[in-house]
């Protein structure tokens, strides 16, 4: 017989997966290494990670990866690839780290063109610290900090990371997907791909959101957290492509 | 010989850094350092490195952080406010052991405070490095030329130590012009740089922390910072003494406040007062053995005169000096600059 | 003749993999890993069409499939 599919070279055979069991931001990161390995460019690639859910990737992939401050994290990973332009750069931030405390970084990062890859895993709360609201938390939705559930009078509405940054001229490509099924997960490997591609290829920034969902501070059984993502979390974050001015196809 | 050519502290200092290997810099403008931020905007990118305008100050010291992860030879500069805004960032670079330079060029008060010169950010840079407790080595120039020499080996000294090297330049010696002789270019600058490229393939992972989690592992590194601090105590303390040997009377100061009161020393050595000075160049280590050195048998009393109130740079001399020495204070603050006969007058009080 | 190959070591017995099989061919096994984790297993591997579903919806990277 043979292995039609199988972990990826570039994630670490010794290394653990630090998520939650049945959190999804694995399978993000999953995907970040099943792209590093096709493209073949594991000793270019740097993963910068944002505060949060995201330095749980950094025991688990096998290339280069860098902690960061809160909310800095586009602005040390553009520093560092200004200095090895031949390297490629992936972002990995979570909502709190890329929409909250490092909203400035984030767009000037995208409007300045930094030839960086922001992948914004967006799960609509801050699932590290313990489940405290964010800024894509939804209306209604309960959290530490909203134990009523997220008023628009307290919070206002939930931010739309994706459409903010396709406002900015510079981008030259946005787009946001999710990982709650297998057609999901397969397009939005493509959506990974296609955004690190045009870093390397046409030196131009790109910036994908991912939409899951925090099985932990939810509260609800994993098996039901597909349907969650599907029927109420995909009505306020639409997936697609949002903006595409890229050469590639 | 070299020529000596007139030029501004912030821009002499800015082509000293491009000349000792510059790969990034990245700043906000925040007066009195705007000068520096605008020489380099042109000047850094003609000489091949990267140039940023960051949207803020906390970007500015972060982009300085991962071009530093990457090896690169990274700056940035500001004053007061801004210096505040990266003390984050410049924990998290001791943290990581990471080199990186920081020019802070001072100004005055608190909050948006005043552009004028002072020297008020002492604390601030000498006694943590940001929050945690670690320190950056810091440097105080008192002249043009000394602040383009200390940048220019700045960069040097943060690689042999992995560590932030702070540059408490104050405003006034951002601002002024004087003839400086400007250093050549470096050579092989980037070894550091060039280690941490693509490298062999399958060759190991880089991670770059800057912190640990476990206790216990957090202890670990701070010991490992105390054995770097003691050993920056022994070999890395920089001072300067003026007319010291004969001295019945000296003053301490650093920076523009050393400068100033230069004039004083001269004036009152020309009346046959006994005065001389002894002027840090590093702040942090503290010329601790220096001042401990200083005989209360020979030495009638000390006046520290530093630009800044409350006093700050007062408080480490007299931990080190003798108690048997009358220690005076002599100050102005919030972007008043004191002047020689101001110091002269002060010296008179205690003679 | 296929059939899936689960590091019990990397699994966690999350679940997303037995609702991803559309033969409903793995469950939770018996067995626990050194964490503690009831690791999936595959039943009636016989079944199996190496669809790779559950390999897709994996997010530890803990399945491997074989045709």
């Amino acid at each position: 017989m043979e292995c039609i599919y199988k972990k990826p070279a570039t994630l670490d055979p010794k290394g653990k997966s630090g998520f939650c069991p049945g959190c999804t931001y694995g399978t993000v990161v999953k995907l970040i290494a099943e792209v590093v390995e096709e493209l073949d460019i594991r000793e270019r690639t740097m993963l910068p990670m944002g505060v949060g859910c995201a330095v749980s990737a950094r025991d688990w992939v096998d290339f280069d990866s860098m902690m960061s401050l809160h909310g800095r994290t586009t602005a040390s990973g553009l520093g560092y690839k200004r200095v090895h332009p031949e390297g490629v750069t992936i972002i990995l931030q979570g909502d709190g780290d890329a929409v909250a405390i490092g909203m400035a970084e984030s767009v000037h990062t995208a409007n300045r063109g930094e030839p960086v890859t922001v992948i914004l895993v967006n799960n609509q709360i801050y699932g590290r610290t313990g489940g405290q609201m964010a800024p894509t938390t939804l209306i209604g939705q309960k959290s530490t900090t909203s134990v009523a559930g997220k008023r628009v009078e307290d919070a206002g509405y939930p931010i739309h990371m994706a459409e903010l940054i396709a406002t900015l001229k510079t981008p030259r490509f946005v787009a946001r997907g999710s990982v709650h099924n297998v057609k999901e997960i397969l397009k939005t490997k493509e959506l990974i791909k296609k955004a690190v591609r045009i870093q390397m290829e046409e030196n131009a920034y790109s910036f994908v959101e991912i939409v899951t969902a925090c099985t932990t501070n939810l509260g609800i059984p994993t098996s039901e957290v597909p349907s969650y993502i599907e029927d109420v979390v995909l009505k306020e974050f639409k997936t697609g492509v949002i903006k595409d001015e890229s050469n590639l196809n | 010989m070299a020529k000596k050519v007139l030029m501004q502290g912030n821009v002499a200092a800015a082509e000293a850094a491009i000349r000792a290997g510059l790969n990034l810099y990245a700043g906000y403008p925040i007066t009195p350092q705007t000068t520096l931020t605008e020489y380099m905007s042109w000047r850094l990118p003609e000489a091949g490195g990267q140039f940023i305008q960051a949207e803020c100050e906390p970007a500015a010291i972060n982009m300085v952080l991962g071009a530093s992860v990457g090896g690169a030879r990274a700056l940035t500069a500001t004053s007061g406010p801004g210096f505040s805004l990266m003390q984050e960032g410049i924990s998290a670079m001791c943290g990581g052991k990471l080199p990186g330079v920081i020019i802070n060029v001072m100004r005055s008060g608190a909050g948006g405070g005043s552009i004028v010169s002072s020297q008020a950010d002492y604390n601030l840079a000498v006694k943590s490095a940001g929050h945690g407790g670690l320190r950056s080595l810091v440097l105080a120039p008192y002249s043009v030329q000394e602040f383009v020499d200390m940048v220019y080996n700045s960069f040097d000294l943060a690689e042999k130590y992995n560590n932030p090297v702070v540059i408490l330049a104050d405003g006034m010696i951002g601002q002024m012009h004087e003839p400086v002789i400007i250093p050549e270019f470096k050579t092989g600058t980037d070894a550091r740089l060039k280690a941490r490229g693509p490298g062999e393939k399958g060759r190991p992972k880089r991670v770059f922390k800057d912190t640990v989690s476990v206790p216990a592992l957090v202890e670990k590194e701070y010991d490992a910072a105390c054995a770097k601090y003691d050993l920056w105590q022994k070999e890395a303390v920089e001072y300067e003494d003026m007319l010291t040997e004969d001295a019945e009377y000296l003053i301490i100061a650093f920076g523009s406040a050393a400068r100033i009161s230069s004039g004083a020393v001269k004036a009152l050595r020309e009346e046959g007062v006994k005065i001389g000075m002894v002027r840090p160049k590093t702040l942090y280590p503290f010329p601790k053995e220096r001042i401990k050195a200083i005989d209360k048998n020979q030495v009638k009393a000390v006046l520290t005169v530093e630009m800044a109130r409350p006093v700050m740079f007062y408080d480490d001399v007299a931990l080190y000096l003798d108690r048997d020495i009358p220690h005076y204070s002599c100050t102005r603050a919030g972007g008043v600059i004191i002047t020689p006969d101001e110091v002269e007058e002060a010296v008179r009080k205690i003679l | 003749m296929a059939k899936i190959v689960v590091d019990s070591e990397a699994c966690k017995g999350c679940g997303l993999c037995f609702s991803a099989c559309p033969k409903k061919l793995i469950k939770a096994g018996e067995d626990i890993n050194s964490s503690g984790f009831n690791y999936a297993v595959q039943v009636n591997a016989e079944q199996c069409i190496a669809c790779k579903f559950c390999a897709i919806v994996c997010p530890d990277a803990a399945i491997s499939v074989y045709r």
